[in-house]
């Protein structure tokens, strides 16, 4: 194979109306809303930045504690606290839309009613190129991934805000459902232009001398290289049920992790939990993809997608 | 002085960096349960302010582990263009391991949150075991600026009792006061670490006017110098623990229940809860909802 340099290796991608100028997003919950880190680093690497989950009102969230460590992963339960509607028109847009990459405001409501109302308002504003409707926190009372994890629910939701708005649409999906690509078909009929899988899985850790949960709510969202695996196997099942572009997101920690995902049908990745790590590991990750594109031999992003299991140009392995 | 008076918070942090540190030491203390690492920066690391933290992780990461952990900033000196920081810390679970093992590098993300409130009245320095490392800190602050300091120092026992000069940090301002107490008694007077308030020489310092206390420790111990300074009038400014993934606001892990009543600042993020990386660690006692506090 003929390795192609990192100055030709393209790294652009199309997600409905809206183009990236690489596929590495930073993924909701892990970026605050994207100005918190503007100061401190360059987001101008980035393809895009996914906001907290912004919902009607301002939510408090959960009681503490709010996270534990495990192996190779993190459980959260957050619990969408957010500044709210009002705040995030107000105090965030105006500083999102300065940002030199992509917003995508991710939004999270308890009914169809909730999201449409959301989006109805953020139409009114500028600084953000689309939407991410979060259909899977699993850390909520109300409104959280088993309400939506009903197909025919999730298609009249997705049609009723696609015909609110031409900016671009992802519905993000839940991964704790019995048929993935069920919910992504019904999100992509709805008139979505792209797919965000995988929130986190459910799990909880117990501390044994207390006899108590770790987490204040019993349960939360695992995250992390250790859901890496999982993840994977779901992008790869719903990229190759839908038409509509995959954003893969699941433990991506390395730009080789990232790649890993755009072979097995993602069109972009979300970088999340590895944030907390660093919060330059998206941008990080970014900047080290030309070169191991050019190293590897891909020439470009959108050509590598879905092709596990081809072999590589001019390569003689089978 | 009035019984309402509050602590104010200290600054936050003008900006936070994240490098890579040499580590210079890193041991377990002799005849302790508690590690202590100094480790070496690059000059343009910010100098932190007593209370202020730091989110420490092994470098590089090893396998398996995700986040780092956030530490009290314990010394503090420059010497060739370098910063030197110290931490004391107790291995406790696998980051803490992690960071014990790591013995050429760590990552060091810093420095985080608010530090105590500066005030230039008598400062009260009330300590409850590895809590001791900010007011460490704290103390060779004030005997900078000659400020005497009545340093409290409590532990459950001698090997969990760590003093600043077990860290080598230098002698308090001239006029302070310095007693150690252990419950099982094996090192200094056998008691709680509050029994010391009853020393003569502390309480006439809490008595004079712009007396302030500081503490840090379990949450019940800064529970207790909280109602120990709304009894005598006096201000607490507390430095708080919590589950933390971040540092730096963005995870919104390490909420702590605010108090009923007490007035929302303008600044703060969230109505219901202290966000320890920002909002604290280092708060007014009073603001806590301490029956609900982790």
């Amino acid at each position: 194979m003929t390795p192609s340099t990192a100055a030709s290796v393209d790294l652009e991608v199309t997600l409905g109306p809206l183009r990236l100028r690489n596929p590495i997003v930073a993924a909701s919950g892990t970026f605050g809303y994207g100005d918190e880190f503007a100061a401190r680093l360059d987001l101008a690497g980035l393809g895009g930045v996914v906001t907290k989950t912004v919902t009607l009102e301002p939510r408090a969230g959960n009681p503490p504690h709010r996270i534990v460590e495990t192996p190779a992963g993190m459980l959260n339960s957050i619990g969408l606290e957010n500044v709210g509607l009002a705040a995030f028109r107000t105090r965030k847009l105006p500083r999102l839309a300065e940002l030199p990459c992509a917003v995508i405001a991710s939004l999270g409501g308890e009914t169809p009613d909730e999201l449409a109302r959301l989006v109805s308002a953020l139409e009114e504003e500028e600084g953000h190129a689309g939407y991410e409707i979060n259909f899977s926190c699993p850390n909520v009372k109300a409104g959280g991934a088993r309400y939506w994890a009903n197909a025919k629910l999730l298609e009249e939701t997705c049609a009723r805000l696609r015909a609110l708005t031409r900016r671009s649409l992802w519905a993000k999906l839940s991964p704790n459902v019995t048929d993935p690509s069920e919910m992504a078909r019904a999100a992509e009929a709805g008139g979505a232009d792209a797919v965000s899988v995988v929130n986190t899985f459910v799990g909880t850790a117990v501390d044994l001398a207390t006899r108590s949960f770790k987490l204040g709510r019993a349960s939360g969202g695992l995250s992390g290289p250790a859901i890496k695996p999982m993840a994977l196997a779901q992008v790869y099942e719903v990229s190759g049920a839908v038409r509509i572009p995959v954003v893969g997101m699941g433990g991506i920690a390395s730009v080789d992790d990232a790649l890993e995902f755009l072979l097995v049908g993602a069109s972009a990745v979300q970088v999340g939990t590895a944030h907390f790590l660093t919060p330059v590991a998206g941008a990080r990750l970014a900047a080290d993809l030309p070169r191991r594109m050019g190293e590897l031999g891909m020439r470009s992003v959108r050509e590598i997608v879905r092709t596990v299991g081809t072999a590589p140009e001019g390569s003689h392995a089978g | 002085m009035s019984a309402d008076r509050v602590a104010v918070t200290g600054a936050p942090a003008a900006a936070w960096v994240e490098r890579e540190a040499r580590v210079v030491a890193n041991a377990l203390l002799p005849g302790k349960r508690h590690h202590y690492a100094v480790v070496e920066l690059a000059g343009d690391f910010p100098d932190p302010a007593p209370g202020q933290f730091a989110m420490l992780g092994p470098s590089p990461a090893p396998p398996g582990l995700l986040l780092k952990r956030p530490m009290s900033v314990a010394r503090a000196w420059r010497e060739a263009g370098r910063l030197y920081l110290g931490f004391l810390y107790t291995v406790v679970g696998a980051g803490t391991q992690a960071l014990a093992r790591a013995s050429e590098a760590w990552t060091v993300l810093g420095p985080l949150g608010r530090g105590f409130a500066e005030t230039d009245g008598p400062h009260i320095l009330v300590a409850g075991g590895r809590g001791v490392a900010p007011l460490v800190l704290l103390a060779e602050e004030c005997a900078r600026r000659g400020e005497p300091v009545a340093f409290l120092n409590g532990a459950r026992t001698a090997c969990e009792l760590i003093a600043p000069e077990d860290l080598a940090a230098g002698p308090f301002a001239p006029g302070s006061v310095s007693l150690v107490t252990t419950e099982d008694g094996s090192l200094g007077r056998r008691g709680r670490v509050l029994d010391a308030l009853d020393d003569a020489r502390v309480a006439a310092l809490l008595a004079r006017p712009g007396a302030t206390l500081y503490s840090c420790g379990p949450h019940g111990l800064l529970a207790a110098v909280g109602e120990v300074g709304r009894r005598h009038g006096v201000p607490s400014s507390v430095a708080l623990e919590a589950h933390m993934a971040c540092g730096t606001g963005i995870c919104r892990s390490c909420v702590i229940p605010r108090a009923e009543g007490v007035p929302v600042p303008a600044a703060a993020s969230n109505a219901a809860y202290i966000l320890a990386c920002l909002d604290g660690p280092c708060v007014g006692a009073e603001t806590v909802d301490w029956e609900h506090a982790p």
